[in-house]
């Protein structure tokens, strides 16, 4: 199993940090996308099959919450898992980026470790990192 | 001020020992920088952040964050950390101030000039650091008043 994954951030270094990152969790990658902004980031995702997004939110031309709009607007997109990634954590953009759909909310500065388990969670890996155990069991509610 | 000082100590120390493997030291006054990142801050209060870098720092930075080799670090590199550095520090601070409240942050912005620091240092907490490479500044402007 392999996944197509983009990282939408402006700054180059985090974009290298988070791809290192992914690259050591073990979760199998087919494509590593990047855009640096969110405009960017709606053209990447119009040209290609994303998996799930990791994705900041202080960028130009379009911000991170613009483009989490924009994607809870899209058939297409609202349904691909979201992470943000950000030092922007006030209550109130935790509050909006879950209600415009993102699955996790990871804040700068963060552990290596932190962004692991996100990705694997939304990409619907268990924490021993067997794939499928959460999706068979959401919640572990008990019929 | 004590409590924004604090706030401010402690977010420095977080971004630079999680973020760059960077252990800062309380220092004196730092020599002429070579290089700096600004960001600017509203909501309910304002202000500006800078942090100024000795060349030596900013590569370290670089080389700690992307794991690269001293030969390998370029402008483009040192520009990117500095700015991201700010970024983070900035935002890392205005959460642990009020984490309630929302402020919004501008894009940080690098010159490898340096400005001079503001006359007026009425409302600026500075902090000056040593770590094995060499100094570093951080300055905070805190301007009366902000979006309500």
């Amino acid at each position: 199993m392999s996944f197509n994954l983009l990282i939408v951030d402006d700054s180059s270094s985090m974009r290298s940090v988070v791809k290192k990152i992914v690259d050591l969790s073990g979760v199998g990658v087919n494509q590593l996308l990047e855009a640096e902004n969110g405009r960017r980031a709606l053209e990447v995702l119009g040209d290609n099959w994303v998996d799930a997004v990791i994705l900041d939110i202080n960028m130009p031309e379009m911000n991170g919450l613009e483009l989490l709009q924009r994607m809870s607007e899209d058939a297409l997109l609202k349904n691909i898992p979201v992470v943000m990634m950000t030092t922007e954590a006030s209550e109130a953009h935790v509050k909006t980026a879950f209600e415009l759909g993102a699955k996790g909310f990871i804040r700068k500065p963060f552990l290596p470790e932190e962004v692991r388990r996100m990705l694997l969670g939304v990409l619907g890996f268990d924490e021993k990192g067997d794939y499928g155990e959460r999706q068979r069991d959401p919640g572990g509610v008990d019929f | 001020m004590e409590n924004v000082k604090e706030i401010l100590a402690a977010s420095i120390f977080e971004v630079f020992e999680r973020m760059f493997f960077i252990f800062l030291e309380p220092g004196g006054p730092a020599p002429i920088p070579d290089c700096e990142a600004a960001i600017r801050f509203d909501g309910p209060r304002r202000g500006t952040m800078r942090i100024l870098f000795t060349r030596p720092v900013a590569r370290l930075m670089v080389r700690n964050l992307l794991g690269l080799d001293n030969g390998a670090v370029t402008e483009p590199h040192v520009a990117d950390c500095v700015k991201e550095a700010a970024n983070m520090v900035c935002g890392n601070f205005l959460v642990h101030l009020d984490a309630t409240k929302t402020f919004t942050m501008t894009l940080p912005e690098f010159s490898a000039r340096p400005g001079q620091p503001p006359d007026d240092r009425r409302g600026v907490v500075s902090f000056d650091f040593d770590c094995d490479a060499g100094k570093m500044r951080v300055e905070l402007t805190m301007e009366t008043g902000g979006r309500a």
